[in-house]
């Protein structure tokens, strides 16, 4: 749909328009655990790091080069490095906030 | 032959079967938040995967994996969205109780 810019503009719809959401509505308590969401994110992306390039060169999937960017990290396009960054935050902030919610309803 | 579900069990199924066990009581404190996340993830992923496999920003193909496809997706992308959620939540959850800002 966006040629060589499609995987890029779906990472970042799709993870930061949730991320938005919940930062919206409950902006405080995640400022106050931003270290929590940091760390989370940071871990999970190191981890997507170490393990991905094995599914790429496992041929678990194909990318089309027609609807990438063009730049590789490793063995993986620059547009997925983005996606084990954005994600882990996006679950990250989701997991505070639905706790912070269940703890206010108690 | 059948690289993508042995990579998951190598990389989410079975660290994370491990994770649950080495700290079940504290995550199971959470199975609540843990389970409306890994559903706000299958809600918001499949989307974007349909989306992305009918785009053809990437695509499976056998043997790679197992064949069997629901909706459009492979079986195995069902699997990697629940635990890559389930990790990540679970993560972060063990983060929360060690560093978490509560008031």
């Amino acid at each position: 749909m966006f040629g060589p810019s499609t995987y890029f503009v779906y990472v970042l719809a799709f993870s930061l328009i949730p991320i938005s959401l919940f930062w919206f509505v409950d902006f405080r308590f995640l400022r106050r655990n931003a270290r929590v969401i940091g760390l989370a994110a940071l871990a999970i992306f190191a981890y997507l790091c170490v393990t991905d390039p094995l599914a790429e060169a496992w041929h678990t999937w194909f990318f089309s080069s027609d609807r990438l960017l063009g730049w590789w990290m490793i063995n993986f396009p620059v547009e997925e490095g983005l996606f084990f960054l954005l994600v882990p935050i996006a679950v990250a902030t989701a997991t505070l906030s639905f706790i912070h919610l269940l703890h206010t309803a108690r | 032959m059948y690289a993508y579900p042995i990579w998951l069990l190598l990389f989410f199924i079975l660290p994370l079967t491990l994770l649950g066990i080495l700290k079940f009581r504290a995550l199971a404190k959470y199975k609540l938040v843990l389970a409306v996340v890994v559903i706000g993830c299958l809600g918001v992923a499949v989307p974007w995967d349909l989306l992305s496999v009918r785009d053809r920003i990437w695509y499976f193909t056998q043997p790679h994996i197992v064949g069997v496809w629901l909706l459009g997706l492979p079986l195995e992308e069902y699997v990697y969205i629940v635990f890559l959620g389930l990790l990540s939540s679970s993560v972060t959850v063990l983060l929360w109780e060690r560093y978490g800002a509560r008031q």
